[in-house]
């Protein structure tokens, strides 16, 4: 179970884009997000890569755990992928292959790789923000980057600290959950077998109780942070503070590059396939 | 039923280069009418291997037979049989209370019933309920309707406890089972699992680091270390090496501590036990005198 949220679990290193201020990194990946969707033929897509790439070797986090970091949205990518082919048509176009509402031409096989891809770099993208920048860090730039919204009374840093809180308990939840179903399984709680709904039924002995600790670790929580005195935002101030630096001047403009290289072959690039 | 493992090893990340083992090489047997303790630091390797008793943890490497439930058999019918030994080992993790879930404490007890007896009448699981209700002193008509999460948290354990025991298991292993309990609550869970002791439940294996209630309540105890089985006998032969203890950083009982202080002087021949150490303390005295 736990390999399943290996998906933006933190790596440690000391590298180039480890460095990289928080806030810079949120904006980027946004921007490289934008790109992704802005991309029309598939020489974009090389940008596109790239750009992953670069960002990759300079991350110092072995390769393979970004390619894993698909393993999640997988099934995602590859029922999309058989939708697309099958469903997408566009006029006048003769099928490779018919059968009932369903068929593959030559347009199908292009746009469901295209989604495929765009599915798949936005992922390793956004993994590599989360592989490189600890949860502590990540809120602290969201919460700056938020912090225009305190004119309009918007509670940013009660927001920062909630995701923080968030964060922090997903392995906590994790191990209570395996140990509830341990205990179940003891007491002869039977989660494989059965229709649908029975299956359904037999989480309710994990849900509850998760629920139920949940609450209780969220009272013990409060009360502990009351007990300190935690006020919220008023008058806080920051041990590390954020600051902005040459290799966040570099990162910005590598990105814009790839940005106009991506327009520019919209324009003026011709499909390949 | 008893319990033979032989070179049990178990390493929560087999496919990594420098693994780790949770258990390595634990060789041990339990023999049925044992009151067996596990004692060893956290992440000593003793709860992995308590799971490995009914198939929570599947087996690695090396054998675990409990009674005549070949664990290391991978067939089909080997795992069929998995949910029948589930039934025969009763398992009560810490803090059991934390898995209540029902909506009566009569439906939280009778969880466990319903599971292992599919085709089980109404009567047959009230009866089970019942008289498991009442074997940890439950009070079965005042509490059989209300909500597990509004009793108090003695209750709660007892309720939790009396699910667990309510398919009635031939080997019981409780885990830590006196954590966040008051003395008072302690020793009525001692008396309590004695007394399941003389009954269905022929074998009791407890998890705890408290090295008195081990003296006091055990007949043999096994000491783990580093995954490791390091040490296996009655508490009259674990508590008389109490260099050998401290080198794994575990404390001895305060019989023990006792003992060691009035060396010089008087030696003692005890069971590590409160009566038994009073009982040859006086004895040594009116010789004495």
């Amino acid at each position: 179970m736990r390999n399943d949220v290996a998906f933006g679990q933190y790596y440690p290193a000391n590298s180039f884009v480890h460095k990289l201020d928080p806030r810079v990194k949120i904006l980027l990946l946004i921007a490289y997000i934008v790109l992704i969707f802005v991309i029309r033929n598939f020489l974009g897509f090389a940008v596109a890569i790239a750009l992953l790439a670069l960002a990759v070797a300079f991350s110092g986090v072995p390769v393979m755990k970004v390619v894993k970091s698909i393993r999640a949205i997988l099934f995602i990518i590859i029922i999309t992928f058989i939708i697309n082919l099958l469903l997408h048509r566009e006029e006048g176009e003769t099928p490779f292959f018919e059968w009932w509402i369903f068929a593959v031409t030559p347009s199908s096989i292009r746009f469901s790789l295209f989604m495929a891809l765009r599915l798949i770099s936005l992922v390793m993208g956004s993994s590599v923000l989360t592989l490189t920048t600890t949860p502590v860090r990540l809120t602290d730039g969201i919460e700056s980057l938020l912090y225009p919204l305190k004119l309009i009374k918007f509670p940013v840093h009660e927001l920062a600290l909630v995701m923080s809180i968030a964060l922090r308990f997903i392995p906590t939840l994790m191990e209570e959950t395996e140990r509830i179903i341990s205990a179940q399984k003891a007491r002869g709680a039977d989660f494989e077998s059965g229709n649908l709904f029975s299956r359904i039924k037999s989480l309710v002995p994990i849900l509850i109780p998760l629920i139920v600790s949940a609450f209780r670790r969220a009272d013990e929580l409060g009360e502990a942070m009351e007990s300190r005195c935690y006020t919220g935002s008023k008058n806080r101030t920051k041990y590390k503070k954020l600051t902005l630096g040459y290799r966040d001047a570099i990162a910005t403009l590598v990105v814009a590059a790839a940005f106009v290289g991506v327009i520019m072959l919209n324009i003026y690039g011709v499909n390949v396939i | 039923m008893e319990v033979v493992c032989q070179n049990l090893s178990y390493s929560y990340s087999p496919s990594s280069k420098n693994k780790k083992y949770a258990l390595s090489d634990v060789t041990l047997t339990i023999k049925e009418g044992d009151f067996f303790g596990v004692i060893g630091h956290t992440g000593s390797g003793k709860s992995t291997f308590i799971q490995h008793l009914n198939g929570l943890i599947p087996v690695q490497n090396g054998k675990l037979t409990v009674g005549e439930y070949d664990l290391t058999d991978k067939s089909r019918s080997g795992k069929a049989k998995l949910k029948e030994l589930r039934r025969k080992v009763g398992m009560v993790f810490q803090y059991p209370e934390y898995q209540l879930f029902a909506e009566t404490v009569f439906e939280d007890v009778a969880f466990g019933v319903r599971n292992f007896y599919k085709q089980a009448s109404a009567e047959f699981i009230a009866q089970k309920v019942k008289s498991a209700m009442q074997l940890v002193g439950l009070d079965f008509d005042e509490l059989k309707d209300k909500s597990p999460f509004s009793i108090s948290g003695g209750q709660k354990r007892r309720v939790a406890l009396a699910g667990v025991i309510a398919v009635e298991p031939e080997i019981l292993v409780l885990d830590e089972p006196c954590a966040g309990l008051d003395p008072q609550g302690k020793t009525s869970l001692w008396q309590l699992l004695h007394k399941l002791h003389g009954t269905f439940c022929k074998t009791v294996i407890v998890v705890s680091h408290d090295m008195n209630d081990v003296a006091e309540q055990c007949d043999k105890a096994v000491v783990f270390s580093d995954g490791k089985a390091v040490a296996c006998g009655s508490p009259r032969e674990l508590f008389s090496g109490l260099e050998d203890l401290e080198k794994l950083g575990l404390e001895s009982p305060v019989t023990g501590y006792l003992t060691e202080k009035l060396k010089p002087s008087v030696t003692l021949d005890t069971d590590f036990t409160i009566d038994d150490f009073c009982d040859k303390l006086v004895e040594k005295l009116k010789e004495k005198s």
